[in-house]
């Protein structure tokens, strides 16, 4: 063999060298395969450890409130939650301006929160739940000058809607997350723990 | 034009003294009415222990979902139905023999707690129990208040809605 082919042999070797090691450190890897899969459903839904870190992220203000950090499950749980509403007001339509504002993670968060509220505000607070809480823990509304109960003003049934609903909220997305993993298959791989 | 000027300022005298005497005699809040004065359901008592009947009858009957109708309004909007289903198949799990009012004692003529004896049956024994069970009477009739500090300690949590709370 002549030095000038060994001499091509070579320089080629290097040049395929040069494009392996660029393919698999310099292109773009698909954030699905780069991220571990940490849920995946139907219509292509997925969930990967990034969404989870962008997740905790974003709730790192109201967990450093609360002084508890929640466990790694129910960070995973989170995520898959958040991006189980976000993949359905997309696909139902939901009316989102806050998301149109938004990118990234944000987005997908501003997407689960006008989901939520939406489907809230067709669903009515009876009037007899308010009453009849009012009414179990009257002790609370009897002034203290008068001896009397009090009358059930707007300020006290704000105030005991409010209560109400911070349970309903739950109850409500609790049983939705249900619904929606179902209706997309959701399969949690990595469950964190 | 003095005697005007005079007259100017005696008037707004009085009406300031009339409205400072409108303002302490509405101190405190305004009188609540009971619902039970407008209300059109049974009366009290008769009413109360047909419900009280009713639900126990249910109970006995393991029909956990007419139950919880029977909870009192908020109740049922801040305990799902799932997790009261599973509570009940828990506390349900007994044979439940006879249910007898021992007495009723109303704090208000809105809530009233009827204490009574529940008789079961326990593998194979005879198992007697008192227990303290609260109504409330809303405009549509008496509801069962459910609690257990337990399992849905929300129910013994209640925040403060009275006056001292709103400021």
């Amino acid at each position: 063999m002549d030095v000038d082919k060994v001499k091509i042999l070579k320089s080629a070797a290097v040049v395929i060298a040069i494009i392996i090691v660029s393919i698999v450190t310099v292109l773009p890897v698909p954030a699905s395969q780069k991220d571990t899969v940490v849920a995946r459903g139907d219509d292509g839904f997925l969930v990967t450890m990034a969404d989870v870190k962008a997740m905790r992220n974003s709730a790192e203000e109201v967990i450093g409130e609360m002084g508890v950090r929640p466990s790694r499950k129910a960070q995973v749980t989170g995520a898959v939650r958040v991006v189980l509403f976000a993949t359905e007001a997309l696909k139902t339509g939901t009316n989102c301006p806050l998301a149109d504002q938004s990118e990234g993670f944000a987005r997908t968060i501003a997407l689960a929160r006008c989901y939520v509220v939406e489907k809230l505000t067709v669903t009515e607070l009876r009037e007899e739940a308010i009453e009849s809480y009012y009414l179990v823990n009257w002790r609370h509304s009897v002034d203290k000058e008068t001896g009397e109960m009090c009358e059930l003003d707007a300020k006290m049934r704000q105030r005991i809607a409010k209560w109400i609903w911070g349970y309903k909220r739950k109850i409500f997305t609790d049983q939705e997350y249900s619904n929606l993993c179902e209706k997309y298959n959701v399969v949690v791989t990595v469950n964190g723990s | 034009m003095r005697k005007i000027q005079c007259c100017g300022y005696r008037k707004w005298f009085v009406m300031g003294t009339v409205l400072l005497l409108v303002s302490g005699l509405g101190a405190g809040c305004a009188h609540f009415q009971s619902p039970v004065e407008n209300s059109k359901v049974l009366d009290g008592r008769e009413g109360l222990k047909k419900e009280f009947k009713q639900y126990w009858s249910l109970a006995a009957r393991k029909e956990v979902d007419k139950m919880f109708a029977r909870e009192a309004p908020y109740v049922q909007e801040v305990i799902s139905k799932k997790r009261y289903r599973l509570y009940m198949k828990f506390m349900t799990k007994a044979e439940l023999r006879r249910v007898d009012i021992l007495k009723i004692t109303c704090e208000q003529p809105f809530l009233c707690c009827v204490d009574c004896r529940i008789t079961t049956m326990v593998e194979g024994r005879e198992v007697v129990k008192e227990l303290r069970d609260c109504w409330v009477r809303v405009k549509s009739g008496w509801f069962h208040v459910f609690k257990n500090q337990i399992f849905f300690p929300m129910l013994g949590k209640a925040p403060v809605v009275g006056k001292a709370a709103i400021g």
